[in-house]
């Protein structure tokens, strides 16, 4: 499942869609693969020079510039100064264009699989539609309230007139009046539960959007570092095999993710739906502690859309470094910030699922809410006093 | 007519017509709201890795549908029980008869409207 670009209904708007982490990864292999080869290359050469020969066939070499294409994404042209090509023991001629061609190709096999890694990696996050569980969560609190609200003003008029107001001498008359009291406030309670619920989720939406966000930007920032890298290696094209100089910057990637996420969630908590009336309910639960007229108590929604927009707009922290990376220190960086952002989104989603297993586990005992099914035939005779 | 017998009958015949029928329909109408929500959060919740956050959450709808589905089918059969009695009511005591002519009720008004059984959890999510 694939969210589609640029959120979906609800008119959520923020910064991240399945698509287009699909797509930034992508390129981040794209982008290694192609420096991996340049670097390849570059050090096949650097490999040589050191064991240059300087003379052949007991003549003296005179190393001269020798232009040639490196077969990059974007082809360019580099000047290494090199002696004559060597010839190697089954005496086939071996030009340095190919050479270059071959070095190229190895090193950029090696980014191979590259985006579905970095994806892999951020498994519990990718594909994971935060914005259908905070929708969801939007719908569930609405309901809790309009429903909520209908049953309080329905039922207890008529109970209360019920109860006082008939006289049936049927057996099943103390079985209905037990009734008419779970029927006044069993119904309220499960849908506080249904609140608590739609609560944990809002807020693990909420936690996921952010993560998303986190990941999104890193990877964008990833992908900058490997343009910036490379440029610098067309830019520097004269210095081959050599790497580029050091005058240039890139956006930092790896920037300290500890606690961001959680900051984020918790700075926003008074925006946040805590988990209503039942949040501090203990295992001491019983129905008499909480009647129907709890459901008054309910909070008013808190539209989970207006957290998640806030949520998402982490603040990049962009630093700028004067050393150039190589392709394995860029890609390293990436998987260590990735594995952060996962570890800390994960601690975002667990804290906000605080409570509800508790929660939960009360209302799997919860006996006083299944309601009595009444003799929809019941014997006797109306008889008034 | 005393009017503690139009009253008696009054209420009666409403909670067994309309307000309880009102009831089962109002819960089930919330019914298809949580079925609806969950299916909205379950794919999410696998993909994320089932997390306590969601599956717990998930798990909550799930109980609070099976008490809400039970809750309706209570309701529906407490407006037949009462009708039953209302219909017993009216048949047995002439000032019963006589105040449901003053309220403008027909005998054949005595009945519950069309109550629908509410989908199994497994039926309305699958």
């Amino acid at each position: 499942m694939t969210r589609p670009d640029g959120g979906g209904g609800g008119g959520l708007s923020f910064d991240y869609s399945d698509q287009r982490f699909e797509t930034v990864t992508d390129k981040i292999e794209d982008l290694l693969a192609d420096l991996m080869g340049i670097e390849a290359a570059a050090d096949m050469f650097r490999t040589y020079l050191v064991n240059l020969k300087t003379y052949h066939e007991d003549e003296q070499v005179t190393p001269t510039v020798r232009p040639m294409n490196l077969p990059a994404s974007k082809p360019f042209t580099v000047y290494p100064i090199l002696p004559e090509p060597p010839f190697d023991t089954s005496g086939d001629q071996h030009s340095y264009q190919d050479w270059i061609n071959q070095a190229y190709a190895a090193g950029a096999q090696s980014a191979a699989g590259t985006g579905a890694w970095l994806r892999s990696i951020m498994d519990n996050f990718y594909l994971v539609d935060a914005e259908a569980l905070i929708n969801g969560a939007d719908q569930q609190a609405g309901l809790v309230i309009q429903h909520g609200t209908t049953l309080t003003a329905n039922l207890g008029e008529v109970n209360a007139a019920l109860a006082d107001e008939w006289d049936w001498d049927g057996d099943s008359m103390d079985a209905f009046f037990t009734w008419v009291a779970v029927a006044d406030a069993a119904p309220a309670v499960m849908l506080l539960f249904a609140y608590a619920a739609q609560s944990s989720v809002a807020k693990a939406g909420a936690a996921i959007g952010a993560t998303q966000e986190a990941m999104m930007q890193q990877a964008e920032n990833a992908r900058d570092a490997l343009e910036a890298t490379i440029k610098a290696w067309h830019d520097d094209a004269d210095a081959f095999p050599f790497p580029p100089g050091s005058d240039w910057k890139f956006k930092d990637i790896g920037t300290a993710i500890g606690g961001v996420i959680q900051s984020k969630v918790e700075s926003l908590s008074d925006t946040l739906p805590d988990l209503g009336p039942l949040g501090n309910l203990g295992k001491d639960w019983a129905l008499d502690k909480v009647t129907g007229k709890l459901i008054s108590k309910i909070p008013a929604v808190k539209p989970a859309t207006l957290t998640y927009k806030l949520l998402t707009t982490l603040e990049a922290n962009e630093v700028e470094v004067e050393k150039q990376p190589t392709a394995q220190v860029i890609i390293d960086t990436v998987e260590q910030t990735f594995r952060d952002i996962a570890k800390e989104g994960d601690a975002a989603v667990t804290t906000a699922g605080e409570g509800i297993a508790t929660l939960a586990a009360s209302l799997h005992d919860a006996d006083q809410l299944v309601m009595p099914r009444p003799d929809p035939t019941p014997t006797g005779h109306y008889e008034r006093d | 007519m005393a009017e503690s017998v139009k009253l008696q009958f009054e209420v009666l015949y409403r909670a067994g017509t309309k307000n309880f029928p009102d009831q089962a329909a109002d819960l089930a109408a919330a019914l298809e709201g949580i079925s609806g929500v969950h299916q909205q959060w379950y794919e999410p919740t696998i993909r994320a890795g089932s997390p306590a956050a969601l599956a717990q959450a998930l798990e909550i709808n799930r109980t609070v549908y099976g008490l809400l589905r039970r809750a309706v089918l209570s309701f529906q059969d407490a407006a037949s029980a009462v009708v039953l009695i209302t219909k017993d009511f009216q048949a047995s005591d002439a000032e019963a008869r006589e105040a449901m002519h003053a309220l403008g009720i027909k005998a054949s008004d005595i009945q519950t409207p069309p109550m629908a059984q509410p989908p199994t959890f497994d039926e309305a999510t699958s």
